[in-house]
């Protein structure tokens, strides 16, 4: 396990994921089991900030797109070292259209 | 009857100035200003300006300064600009050198010398274009609206994330100029 990530599991096993809104900037703290997939966490954060998915959004850990591992359970997660800090950023599409004047 | 005019509208001086000075210190705070080596600086009145790193797919690293002008915040997003770090200021094409080159980044577009601004047709200025940033609306966008800037949700921060995702691999890609 990454030292980071060792660092943020407590004795029972749990995980501290920070997870952070990009539109806000709120973030809160979600204590995972370890049989957690990572969807849940996701789940858990949307919850606890008071948002709800929008058409668009995505998941990053440092800029790698956490859908092809939302699946994972947090100890595989943790096992691969996809996101060695556990923080989270949840994305929400902007708006830029085409534009009709000249650059 | 008169077509009202499309984009932005000023704010008063006094509000604008509150906003920006409250959001400038809550942007110092926020923890991905430590996380992600972010600098501001805050002239007391409405220009925020902040230092914010970039990165390339090759591993190469710059540093670009931002300016977020909140002449009409927080009704509006900042006015926002890649400025020349000596002069704080942007003066095209002199001033090219100073702006990133970012490609592919989703619904994001880096003009260094756009025509078009509703409020000011004979305006020639950069146009940083996204939901998140004054020119967007003077440039006449009509953004979805769970996409439209919202005060009292969106701030300073949500206009810097953006900035930074776009600054980093596979987007940034080097200098202009």
């Amino acid at each position: 396990m990454d030292t980071q990530a060792a660092a943020n599991a407590d004795t029972k096993g749990h995980s501290d994921f920070v997870v952070i809104y990009d539109d806000t900037g709120a973030d809160v703290t979600i204590s995972a089991p370890a049989g957690w997939k990572i969807r849940k966490v996701i789940e858990e954060a949307y919850d606890r900030l008071g948002e709800t998915p929008r058409p668009g959004d995505r998941v990053e850990a440092d800029g790698t797109d956490l859908a092809p591992y939302l699946d994972l359970r947090v100890k595989e997660f943790i096992e691969q070292g996809i996101a060695p800090d556990l923080t989270f950023n949840i994305i929400s599409a902007t708006g830029g259209a085409s534009i009709r004047g000249r650059s | 009857m008169a077509t009202p005019r499309q984009g932005s509208s000023r704010v008063a001086r006094s509000l604008a100035r509150a906003s920006a000075q409250r959001d400038f210190e809550r942007l110092v705070r926020h923890r991905d200003a430590a996380r992600f080596g972010w600098h501001f600086e805050y002239d007391g009145n409405i220009l925020v300006m902040a230092h914010l790193k970039a990165k390339s797919a090759s591993g190469g690293e710059d540093v670009f300064v931002v300016s977020l002008d909140c002449d009409s915040y927080d009704t509006w997003p900042p006015e926002t600009k890649f400025v020349n770090p000596k002069t704080l200021t942007y003066e095209h094409p002199t001033d090219l050198e100073h702006l990133p080159v970012i490609t592919g980044f989703p619904n994001f577009g880096l003009h260094p010398a756009y025509s078009g601004f509703s409020r000011d047709p004979g305006r020639v200025d950069q146009l940083v274009c996204f939901s998140l940033t004054r020119g967007y609306y003077d440039s006449c966008h009509s953004p979805q609206p769970h996409q439209k800037w919202t005060p009292g949700r969106h701030w300073l921060y949500s206009t810097v994330r953006v900035l930074h995702r776009a600054l980093q691999p596979p987007y940034f890609t080097g200098r202009m100029g």
